[in-house]
């Protein structure tokens, strides 16, 4: 999409300093991808100890089950 | 060899479950930050599995998650450490395997919390494996 927005000379030069860019699109492309991955990572580190889900130890017998019916076919 | 870690389901039960894990959580973090955190479609299936309301959190984790494909190469390579295991007498499952397998394919590490890695390790040769180290 295209669209008009007022950014101060200073910060757009800042910012394209920071992002190594070679135009204001693909700088502020970045931007915006940075800032929405960041804002991701909050949100997945936030999850931790959330629970809900079964336990490794849950896993590990169901992993278990998996070699004990491989065994009874082999 | 490349710094992305692809992450063993046990790994993300251990984060999703437990409260208070610094150390795993500052891996986590550390990975996802710089985008070399990685999964396959055997571990989401894993997870998937593991709840029966949460598929919004692993729509969250595909957000930062780096997909790692099972082509055909990989299935092969896990035929082949499949026999190596059979031939020296460790019995892992074909999960581990398959999973183990796309990480050596795709040159990347398992970070794990499975004594299953390690006998992966051993038995071909490699070091690939993380284990996750207790806080």
């Amino acid at each position: 999409m295209k669209a008009t927005f007022n950014i101060p000379d200073e910060r757009m030069e800042a910012l394209l300093e920071a992002t190594h860019a070679k135009t204001r699109t693909e700088a502020i492309n970045t931007a915006i991808e940075e800032f929405i991955h960041r804002e991701n990572v909050k949100k997945v580190m936030a999850l931790a100890g959330t629970g809900g889900f079964m336990s490794r130890e849950e896993l590990m017998e169901m992993r278990e089950l998996e070699l004990q019916e491989q065994a009874e076919h082999s | 060899m490349t710094e992305t870690r692809l992450i063993d389901s046990s790994i993300w039960l251990d984060f999703i479950n437990k409260q208070s894990e610094p150390t795993l959580n500052q891996r986590i973090q550390e990975l996802i930050e710089i985008r070399h955190a990685a999964w396959c479609p055997m571990i989401r299936l894993e997870l998937q599995r593991s709840t029966k309301d949460r598929e919004s959190a692993l729509s969250l984790l595909a957000e930062v998650i780096l997909p790692l494909e099972i082509e055909n190469e990989v299935w092969e390579m896990a035929d082949e450490i499949a026999r190596t295991a059979y031939r020296v007498g460790k019995v892992i499952p074909n999960t581990d395997i398959l999973i183990y397998a796309t990480a050596l394919h795709h040159g990347t590490h398992v970070f794990h919390n499975d004594k299953h890695f390690d006998w992966l390790d051993e038995i071909t040769d490699n070091s690939i494996g993380e284990r996750l180290l207790p806080s």
